[in-house]
């Protein structure tokens, strides 16, 4: 990196090395030497996939170490103290006042049992000894400043009553109200939606600019990087595998890792309009809606809250169409009726032409092997206590497939996906990639006509997602099957989808081959998801994207 | 809050019923004439005939549940066959020590567990750690009223320190009365603490992993603040839970120290009703038994969302 | 009143802590074998004290099938209150009979009980709580309420009335105990089968075409087993404290049969003169208790979840 002295740097971190306690288990070095340092005011972000020690160094840099984790050596020059040489009081001193931090999980980020009045005021109280009246009207006007509506009432409720979105803004609040030098945001947004994720990552730009902050961002996400970030640092297993200004990195990467890193990014192609003659209807969705339930209240039902509402979808043989919209829009709810998951309230499902809701024993069980479905999450949609084989083999036992027929057939789809003798393992021994691959192996051994994918890559690392992504377009195009791919990423679509139904609060709002939609949005959420989605500056010409 | 309180007030009711109908049911699975066993074998036929037609036994059995049940809901619970008094005075007469006698150990047990269990979840792994969880385990292990005989045994006959037998009462002379008590109450705080430690202990650990509490070190408070802030409510919700259940079953369990250290207690008054077949009153006994463990339940119920607040939206 | 099924037990935290997710990568993407190295690296102290505990006492109530220094019903009234010695071990009580054949005994009798109760006990449960929580609706509704009434009944003082509707005797006391602890037993097991019929791969069952009764053999039934057994191991150890207090009460194993519970009631009267018959036969349940207890441990730590990442 080319700097100025370190001395004018605000944050630098040397050498850094971080291993297991030997007492706890195995050995292992988590960090590698790491060296990177942070100039006042600017934005730099530390890249990397799970298990690259980017979390562990973000939380080494306020000693707030897990357990069974420790330092060993390296310095952490902050303002021209080293943190890592102070005692426990002094550190106490620094942390919140001086360098704050937020972190990933919105259900777990503020305490449920004290108001979030409390929560907020307790640094300031800390730190500054304000009195309690003069803590709360700040607190109103930061609270102001991250957007939430009725900051009074705000502040005497509790963190179980606001959304994931509101409780980061709500967290960055109470961060940003001891006026630190230096933010340090752990993934902030991963677990919200792409339009909440779009909020928080502006408003941490605005409000850091506005008081010359300087931000630590920590995300796997390289789009994100590309729009927010002026410095990146990229990290593999522990290793600093390159660092520099954001533009250069990406666009001219010098090491293989973060060329691969690059290259996983999902990449819109063109998609061939459909040949003639027009193949079959394989998936009917008429004016289908869907209802929850509703909580039993003592004596009577509870009222069903409506989750789908009319809702209608053609899908052809051969055919990837992509169902977008964020979580909460019902399309997990519609994939999973069309599997007869959930039941309908209204309308009808046609798969190959019969209706889903009246199947005859016989009907049933072919349906059961013309329709599959592949899981979000690779960690439970596998029995735990069952070989992979008869995980993958267990469609075609239904069937009645014989047994030699079956070993058969598992084995060759394992070759297929890539996994040749993984058959005797079980779930546990295996990575996730690996486990969704076992997934969609078990999907499409019945040699269905229908394939419904509810966000298959969603839980994956981008290389490994990459990975499977490009798997999963090949198996298509062998199998031939007609595929409804929910996600909520827009360029994944882009990849893979030949239309897309875009998706909000349970209604169709946009449809269309993918080129037009995206391209030219006409409904107003379309607009908003596609202003949302990160993009690399050098992406296809399918999708405009916002310079920051 | 209101409607979260009415909500376990009613759902209570069922409760209450059923028990009421197992309790009945248990006092007719006695063979014999009904009205035979309530006054005993000794009873002269004329009595035992009015006793029959003001229990209504030619009556289906629906209906003299229901004629019990209206005499239990005004509060006669008849009356014992063995000495002839009202059985609810009895109740009324033997309840409180039960009660002081329960609640003060469950009381400190639970403080003990509190600062054994926090403590021991903030130094992990540490010297005291293991050493709360071995004395959490070992305290599991001894019976309730083993420990009782072994401290009479050390204080009471050994050093003489303690009474041993008997049981002065509070009106009389306040302080001859806690010395009484002293054994008993000690015992079963020894005995609950163990399983209340190993609660309190995993939770805080299981609650100090969340990002809350790293969130509150972040904002530099020390490590006290933030256990006594963050991590005591959480931590002390399942906690609480649990020293409902204790308490519950205590009223059952309590039995046992007073016969250990004769007390005239409810729980003793149970078990020798039970032995000389005085069925009224055993039936007395139950009842309110259940109903004071659902009224236990309920204030567990009513103190949660102070340390939870997310129940009362469900 | 759903009282203990609202508030979250330990095992069913949904809290998701961020960084043990990236730690247990790091642990998934290591090679079988370490892992299994470290599981088989070698038990905690407790753990072997645990094993050894419960295996002295299966050894002792072997032994006693065949062998007991002396008779333990052989009154000798010549040798009374003898304090502990070479003739007798652990001493005589007040009829001259030798208490450590009387433990001896006492261990048989207890542990036979206690391993009725606990197999009746989660037969009855696990099945109970299948059908709850795998069919849910006014079934599971019913039979919750009826717990939950039963549950409002003290364990002791449940089990007392049982006894004296039925009678006492060794079947009684099984029964009363198996109905005692049925609540909380249907409770986990059904606790348990609410949160794996979330898991994905009971859906993935439904998709693949089988049938609700083999998913919930298939799937469900050995997915629930770990927490059973644990809960099998708690069982046990309550049943042993349960028939000893009730021994002790005299409601349950009659005399001159010895159990550690009537041992400890009849050491009453003489406990000036002979301290020791009061510390033996609560040693013994305490002894016993200890094992199971660390025993139970020790298999939860290694059934622990670590497996399934």
């Amino acid at each position: 990196m080319t700097l100025p002295s370190a001395s004018a740097a605000l944050l630098s971190v040397e050498a850094l090395r971080l291993e297991t306690d030997p007492l706890t288990g195995s050995h292992r070095t988590l960090l590698h030497d790491l060296t990177f340092q942070i100039q006042p005011g600017a934005f730099s972000a530390v890249v990397g996939e799970s298990g690259s020690g980017k979390t562990l160094a973000a939380r080494a840099i306020l000693s707030l170490l897990p357990p069974g984790v420790r330092r060993v050596t390296g310095a952490i020059h902050f303002a021209g103290r080293n943190l890592a040489a102070l005692s426990p009081r002094e550190l106490r001193a620094v942390r919140g006042a001086s360098i704050g931090m937020v972190f990933q999980e919105p259900m777990s980020s503020l305490n449920p049992a004290i108001t979030v009045g409390r929560q907020l005021i307790e640094g300031l109280r800390l730190h500054r000894g304000l009195p309690v009246h003069e803590c709360r009207r700040r607190a109103c006007t930061m609270l102001e400043r991250v957007r939430i509506q009725d900051p009074e009432r705000c502040l005497n409720a509790y963190p179980h009553e606001f959304s994931g979105g509101m409780r980061q803004r709500i967290m960055l609040a109470s961060v940003l109200l001891l006026e630190p030098r230096l933010l340090i945001a752990d993934e902030p947004t991963t677990a919200l939606d792409t339009l909440s994720q779009r909020e928080v990552l502006e408003l941490i730009t605005e409000l850091t600019r506005n008081a010359n902050i300087a931000t630590l961002l920590i995300t796997h996400d390289l789009g994100v990087v590309a729009r927010y970030a002026e410095e990146v640092i990229v990290l593999e297993r522990g290793h600093l595998r390159e660092s520099g200004p954001t533009a250069q990195v990406l666009t001219e990467p010098a090491h293989p890792y973060t060329r691969r890193l690059l290259a996983a990014r999902p990449h819109a192609r063109n998609h061939a309009s459909t040949q003639t003659p027009e193949p079959p209807v394989v998936l009917e969705v008429e004016n289908v809606s869907i209802n929850y339930p509703g909580k039993r209240r003592l004596l009577r039902a509870g009222v069903p809250k409506q989750i789908v509402y009319g809702v209608n979808i053609s899908l052809r043989e051969g055919e990837i169409v992509a169902l977008v919209g964020a979580s909460g829009s019902g399309k997990s709810t519609l994939g999973r009726a069309i599997l007869r998951l959930k039941n309908v309230a209204g309308g009808s499902i046609r798969v190959c032409g019969q209706d889903i809701a009246s199947l005859a024993p016989e009907a049933y069980r072919r349906y059961r092997a013309q329709a599959q479905l592949i899981f979000q999450d690779p960690y439970s949609s596998l029995d735990p206590r069952i070989r992979v084989a008869d995980t993958i083999g267990a469609p075609l036992r239904v069937q009645g497939v014989p047994k030699n027929e079956r070993q058969k057939r598992v084995e060759t789809v394992l070759e297929q996906v890539g996994l040749t003798g993984f058959g005797d393992r079980f779930p546990h021994q295996m990575s996730g990639g690996q486990r969704q691959r076992v997934a969609i192996a078990r999907a499409i051994i019945s040699r269905p006509k229908l394939v419904v994918a509810d966000e298959p890559v969603s839980a994956l690392d981008m290389t490994i997602q990459a990975q499977v992504l490009t798997l999963l377009q090949r198996l298509q195009s062998d199998y031939g099957f007609a595929c409804l791919f929910i996600t909520h990423d827009l360029s994944v679509v882009a990849q893979i989808a030949s239309h897309v139904l875009v998706m909000s609060a349970g209604r169709i709002v946009e449809r269309g081959p993918t080129a037009d939609v995206l391209c030219r949005p006409q409904h107003d959420y379309t607009r908003a998801l596609l202003a949302a989605t990160p993009l690399l500056p050098r992406e296809g010409s399918i999708i405009s994207d916002t310079p920051r | 809050m209101l409607a979260y309180i009415s909500r376990r007030l009613l759902l209570a009711l069922p409760t209450l019923f059923l028990v009421s109908v197992i309790v009945f049911a248990l006092m007719r699975m006695v063979p014999g004439d009904p009205a035979v066993v309530l006054l005993g074998e000794q009873a002269d036929p004329a009595t035992i005939a009015a006793l029959h037609e003001e229990m209504g036994l030619n009556r289906p059995l629906p209906a003299q549940y229901l004629t019990w049940l209206a005499h239990a809901a005004r509060g006669d619970l008849g009356s014992s066959i063995e000495t002839h008094e009202s059985v609810r005075s009895m109740i009324a007469d033997r309840f409180p020590l039960s009660a002081a006698v329960a609640l003060s150990a469950v009381g400190f047990a639970t403080l003990i567990a509190v600062l054994a269990g926090l403590c021991a979840a903030w130094k992990r792994d540490g010297p005291l750690d293991a050493a709360v969880v071995a004395g959490a385990s070992l305290v599991l292990a001894i019976p309730s009223f083993w420990l009782g005989l072994l401290l009479l045994l050390l204080f009471g006959l050994h050093f003489g320190w303690l009474p041993v037998i008997g049981y002065v009462p509070f009106s009389q002379d306040a302080k001859q009365a806690a010395l009484y008590l002293v054994l008993p109450v000690v015992t079963l705080a020894t005995v609950e603490s163990g399983v209340l430690t190993r609660m309190m202990r995993s939770s805080a650990i299981d609650v100090m992993k969340l990002d809350y509490v790293t969130h509150a070190r972040a904002k530099g408070l020390s490590e006290p603040q933030v256990l006594a802030r963050h991590v005591f409510p959480n931590a002390f919700a399942p906690t609480l839970t649990l020293v409902g259940l204790a308490l519950g079953q205590l009223l059952g369990g309590i039995a046992v120290i007073e016969t250990v250290f004769t007390l005239p207690g409810l729980g003793r008054l149970m078990v020798e009703s039970i032995l000389a077949r005085d069925y009224p009153v055993v039936q007395g006994c139950l009842l309110f038994t259940a109903l004071a463990y659902v009224s236990i339940n309920l204030l567990v119920d009513i103190l949660y969302p102070f340390f939870d607040p997310r129940v009362t939206a469900q | 009143m759903t009282f203990t099924s609202q508030h979250q037990t330990r095992d069913s935290s949904p809290l998701l802590d961020p960084l043990a997710q990236s730690a247990a990568e790091l642990v998934a993407a290591v090679p079988m074998q370490e892992t299994q190295r470290r599981r088989s690296r070698g038990l905690r102290p407790s753990a072997i004290a645990g094993l050894v505990i419960t295996g002295l006492l299966l050894l002792t109530i072997l032994i006693g099938f065949f062998h007991t220094p002396y008779n333990p019903v052989a009154i000798d009234l010549d040798h009374t209150l003898a304090p502990p010695s070479h003739v007798h071990w652990f001493g005589s009580d007040e009829f001259g009979r030798d208490v450590f054949s009387r433990a001896m005994i006492g261990a048989r009798i207890s542990a036979a009980i206690a391993t009725e109760c606990m197999l009746s006990v989660i037969a009855a449960g696990t099945l109970l709580g299948l059908l709850t929580g795998f069919l849910r609706g006014w079934v599971d509704r019913v039979l919750m309420a009826l717990l939950d009434a039963v549950l409002a009944l003290p364990g002791i003082l449940l089990a007392l009335a049982l006894i004296a509707v039925l009678g006492a005797g060794r079947e009684s006391i099984v029964l009363a105990l198996t109905i005692a602890y049925l609540p909380a037993v249907t409770r986990v097991v059904r606790g348990s089968v609410l949160s794996i019929r979330e898991r994905e791969f009971i859906e993935a069952s439904r998709v693949a075409g089988d049938s609700p009764l083999y998913t919930m053999t298939r799937h469900v039934l050995p997915n629930v087993m770990p927490p059973v057994i644990l809960l099998a191991t708690s069982v046990f150890g309550w049943a042993i404290l349960s028939e000893s207090a009730l021994s002790f009460l005299g409601v349950g194993v009659p005399a001159p049969a010895p159990s550690w519970g009537n041992m400890l009631a009849e050491s009453r009267p003489y406990m000036d003169q002979s301290a020791w018959l009061s510390i033996v036969p609560g040693a013994c349940i305490a002894l016993t208790l200890l094992g199971i207890n660390l025993l139970g441990d020790a298999l939860r730590d290694w059934l622990d979840p670590r497996r399934d990442t």
